[in-house]
């Protein structure tokens, strides 16, 4: 207490200070020498958050490998950073080492702003082909590899709540979409909301609702179209996807204020046993088993959405991926270059894989050893069933497009469920604003 | 204006550090803006782009309608807002007032708070099952008047409205009391005896005394209305889709989610030249009127 | 003036009534801060059974929490003097003197008041990125001088025309050279004026959040607001936790208010609603 009291008042009016201060960084940076490298790096997980406790180990394994390079972290929320980072890249003011993600990969490879990283996996070679090869390619932007994915994620989990879905007369978790209607029905009779929603930024039903719910009606050959600017978001298949979106809501599967709370609140809502689901990513599972009373935690299941009547996707098919990249400065040389590769290597190396897992996440490669390390269960069930090709892991489904058109999509579905829009109108919507883009 | 003069050189002298940081901070970036607004980024590079931005401006359902917010959150202020302030003022002028301290300086004390702390105070209060509203509604056994407040894309605006009225009322309550200071008190000891009734004097008494603190207010509440950008982002982000999203948070997102540099200057720019000209529109009304009404002497 | 002790007690009471309702909302997360989550969750209505200082004590023990009172109160201070200082100077010789480009000096602060904030902020942080003075200690500075001045000339200006050119004359008959005659003789007469300015660019400065999300990254250099919006964020299921981070956030500028309640209203009277 009384220490933060104390660097309170003389650093309120000693600004030059940290104005010489900032001088000296900058000076450093651009002539820098063995002896001390300053590297900033920008990312968005907090201490407090699993992700920023990996961070943390990462940058301590980072320190004993390169004591002369100190590293300076620049933490912004979630939004905030996805904006910041677009003004800088457009003003060319990235950090050093950042958290890239995939949707502003091809256009930051492209404009020269991101190191090629080829050459530190050549180097680093145990480090490099450890990385798992599906999300490596994430970062691969023609046949060059501009970014490290920062972890495994998928991003579309339902954590449901056996005991409720007993009470409403389901053993198991339904495997055909009307059986998840019906049980939908079932749960609003006995005043149980059947899905818990948080959707007020908007992502949470753009990805961990719709893009593996996309896939179910479109399947994966449709999307690979899209992408190529074969198919068109107004092809039929597409437009159903919506309609199945709009139909949740419609049948009541939804709590009444699911666009004006957030994330934390759904899972508050599950946890607190006034809801029978809530749909998220793998991240979820630590809060789960941290805010679970011991009843509820013995009775959470996890499923996938079922087929759908006349859907082109695999049954088994999930979102996921990394979505989120590390990536360095294109500017750099020399010896900073080389700690800014070392820096990406320790946060997506073996100590950095371990802390995931003991954090309650995945690793984006695989580890040498992981003795000694206590996997959540249900994180091992769900890694094993990737891991085993039991499920599919299919993209994210926004992100390879452009940001414009993340943004419709999240306010487009906002709209299906207040039914200000039909799936047709913002089919056509999403693909001009995708046009835009080309 | 006095006889004596300093030397225009130590006169701009004094003047040149206030004009060149408000000429850094707010002339430069508009210029920059507009240069802006005939390019488009791609690939994080400005590329010219010609009128393509005002043309799509034209086109764009969702920015017009958006900008309909501004102009229903506007007109509802006027009306709830600047009007009631006016009667409120009058009202509070009078020297019978209880606790006449308390109820001044509560009537501000909202106007002194963060936006972000006040919109974060009504998402709770607005909060469908445990909000203070609701609440009391069940309470009162008036659950049929029970609303999602922040969700109903129908009532999402008025909500959102209703805070802004909350917190800025003050604002205008002490805009009229500092106008009300400056009128003539025999108008008032005048109408009084002859009888007027509380509207008649407020109205035809007091109001045509108060042309320029009414055209502050005005000009307060019109450019106010294409400012507000805190409350919607913090309470409701915008949604749902764009029911409650404003201008400046389009511009915004359009920029800064969308990385369409260019397109958010301009729609920016536009409505910066709007702001001036509803303003300038306003003041130069409440002339004509003034000076029809009164033969007003200039303050 | 109706006078009939009943319209007295309908128009008292309405009176009251608006008075309590913008403040009830400020005392109920001031009460609301003190209890429980749970506690909380039960009945948000009701006054603490048991009051407990557990927020507080959580937030007086992260750094950011003070990081971020710095930054405001640096931010806030230094803004605020220098508005009023700028301001004086600009309102002075605007009131006083008739120079070439008086007229569009006036204007262009004038416009200020118009001009939405919002719109600015990709251009400005364009411009910062520039000229490489984002993202320091001073970066919020110059945006929070700039928009404050504004209203701030505006009532200066109109404060000074307000009081009689004899005063500068006969100052000036005394020999007070420009210098002793602005911050002497002139100056003092205008604390009304002042005291409005400083309010209103206290408050101003203290709750700003476009420009700060905007223009800083650096954890170091964040005001209040934008610490409590992530606090706030991170707190979204806990609101006593959210509650006491608020009252924390607010104190400050509600009892700077309270100092300087009385001057806002002469300082309008004299400046702005002339304008």
């Amino acid at each position: 207490m009384l220490d933060r009291i104390s660097d309170l008042t003389p650093k309120a009016l000693g600004g030059a200070k940290t104005l010489a201060a900032g001088l000296a960084i900058s000076l450093a940076a651009t002539t820098a020498s063995a002896q001390d490298i300053t590297l900033r790096f920008g990312h968005l997980w907090d201490d407090a958050s699993p992700d920023g406790k990996v961070i943390a180990a990462a940058l301590d394994a980072f320190a004993a490998e390169f004591p002369d390079v100190e590293v300076v972290e620049e933490v912004l929320s979630h939004d905030e950073y996805l904006a910041q980072f677009k003004v800088s890249a457009a003003s060319g003011a990235l950090v050093d080492v950042f958290a890239v993600n995939r949707t502003d990969i091809p256009s930051a490879a492209r404009a020269g702003l991101l190191r090629d990283l080829d050459g530190a996996m050549e180097t680093n070679a145990q480090w490099g082909e450890a990385l798992t090869d599906t999300l490596v390619a994430e970062g691969v932007v023609d046949g060059e590899t501009y970014a490290i994915p920062a972890f495994q994620i998928v991003t579309h989990v339902i954590f449901y709540n056996s005991a409720m879905l007993e009470a409403a007369g389901y053993e198991s978790f339904p495997d055909t979409w009307e059986g998840l209607l019906s049980l939908i029905d079932a749960l609003n009779e006995k005043d149980v909301t059947p899905i818990a929603l948080g959707n007020k930024a908007a992502w949470v039903a753009a990805d961990p609702l719709f893009s593996t719910l996309a896939n179910r009606a479109t399947g994966s050959d449709w999307y690979d179209r899209l992408l190529a600017n074969e198919a068109k978001f107004t092809d039929p298949e597409f437009v159903a996807s919506l309609a199945l979106f709009e139909q949740l809501s419609d049948v009541g599967a939804f709590n009444a204020d699911a666009n004006s709370l957030d994330n934390d609140q759904q899972k508050a809502l599950f946890l607190n046993e006034e809801a029978a689901m809530f749909i998220e990513g793998n991240w979820a599972i630590q809060p789960i088993i941290d805010g679970a009373s011991p009843e509820l935690l013995d009775n959470v299941g996890m499923a996938i959405w079922p087929s759908v009547p006349g859907g082109a996707g695999a049954p088994n098919a999930v979102s996921g991926g990394s979505g989120w990249l590390w990536a360095a400065n294109a500017d750099l040389d020399g010896e900073a270059a080389a700690a800014a590769e070392g820096l990406i290597a320790a946060l997506t190396g073996e100590v950095a894989g371990r802390a995931r897992l003991e954090n309650g996440l995945m690793p984006s490669s695989s580890l040498q050893s992981t003795d000694g390390i206590e996997v959540p269960a249900m994180l091992a069930e769900l890694s094993n069933q990737v891991g085993s090709g039991e499920l599919t892991l299919v993209p994210i489904f926004v992100l390879p497009l452009p940001g414009g058109v993340f943004d419709v999509l999240g306010k487009g579905l906002q709209d299906l469920m207040t039914d200000s829009v039909t799936p047709e109108a913002l089919a056509e919507k999403l693909q001009e604003e995708y046009e835009r883009a080309l | 204006m006095q006889a004596f003069q300093p030397t225009r050189r130590s006169l701009w002298a004094l003047l040149a550090p206030s004009v060149l940081v408000y000429g850094f901070i707010v002339v430069v970036p508009v210029v920059v803006g507009i240069w802006f607004s005939f390019h488009e980024m791609r690939n994080f590079q400005m590329e010219w782009a010609g009128v393509a931005n005002y043309a799509r401006m034209a086109g764009d359902g969702d920015l017009w309608f958006v900008l309909g917010n501004n102009v229903t959150i506007t007109g509802l202020a006027i009306f709830f807002q600047v009007m009631p302030a006016f009667f409120i003022a009058v009202l509070m002028n009078r020297k019978d007032i209880w606790a006449e301290k308390f109820v001044r300086t509560a009537v501000f004390l909202p106007v002194v708070i963060s936006p972000v702390v006040t919109s974060f105070v009504w998402i709770l209060v607005f909060n469908l099952d445990s909000g203070l509203l609701n609440s009391t509604l069940a309470v009162l056994g008036l659950e049929a008047w029970q609303q999602r407040w922040l969700d109903d894309p129908e009532i999402v605006i008025y909500s959102l409205t209703a805070v802004l009225v909350w917190q800025y009322i003050g604002l205008f309550v002490v805009i009229f009391l500092a106008g009300l200071s400056a009128i003539n008190p025999e108008t008032l000891e005048a109408a009084d005896v002859d009888g007027a009734s509380f509207f008649q004097t407020a109205v035809l008494v007091v109001l045509p005394q108060m042309s320029r603190t009414v055209a502050v207010a005005m000009v307060l509440a019109l450019s106010g209305g294409l400012k507000i950008f805190e409350h919607p982002l913090v309470m409701t982000g915008g949604g749902p889709g764009l029911a409650s999203t404003v201008v400046a948070q389009f511009a915004y997102d359009v920029s800064f989610r969308r990385a369409q540099f260019g397109y958010g200057a301009t729609i920016a720019i536009t409505i910066t030249v709007l702001s001036l000209v509803t303003v300038l529109a306003c003041l130069w009304i409440i002339n004509r009127l003034t000076v029809r009404s009164s033969g007003e002497t200039d303050a | 003036m109706p006078k009939t002790g009943l319209t007295r007690i309908v128009v008292n009471s309405a009176l009251l009534l608006l008075a309590i309702s913008a403040v009830f909302p400020v005392i109920w997360i001031g009460y609301n801060s003190l209890k429980t989550a749970p506690e909380f969750l039960l009945n948000n209505f009701s006054l603490p059974a048991d009051p407990t200082l557990a927020s507080y004590r959580e937030i007086l023990d992260d750094r950011a929490f003070f990081v971020a009172l710095r930054n405001s109160l640096f931010y806030t201070i230094a803004s605020t003097v220098l508005i009023v200082l700028f301001s004086f100077v600009v309102g002075y010789f605007l009131a006083r003197f008739d120079f070439r480009g008086r007229k569009a000096i006036y204007g262009l602060f004038v416009a200020g008041l118009v001009i939405p904030i919002p719109s600015l902020l990709v251009p400005i942080f364009l411009q910062y990125r520039g000229i490489g003075m984002y993202d320091n200690q001073f970066t919020l500075l110059l945006p929070y001088v700039a928009f404050g001045l504004s209203i701030a000339v505006v009532i200066m200006e109109s404060y000074i025309r307000e009081i009689s050119v004899e005063i500068d004359e006969a100052a000036h008959m005394d020999g007070a050279g420009l210098f002793t005659l602005m911050w002497v003789v002139i100056f003092p007469i205008c604390r009304p004026a002042v005291s409005t300015v400083a309010l209103l660019s206290f408050i101003a400065a203290w709750n700003e959040f476009a420009f700060a999300v905007t223009l800083v990254r650096n954890e170091e250099f964040r005001p209040l607001t934008l610490w409590l919006r992530t606090f706030a964020g991170q707190y979204s299921v806990n609101y006593p936790g959210m509650m006491a981070g608020m009252v924390l956030a607010t104190i400050p500028v509600i009892l700077i208010y309270l100092f300087f309640r009385d001057k806002i209203s002469a300082g309008f009277a004299g400046g702005a609603v002339k304008m």
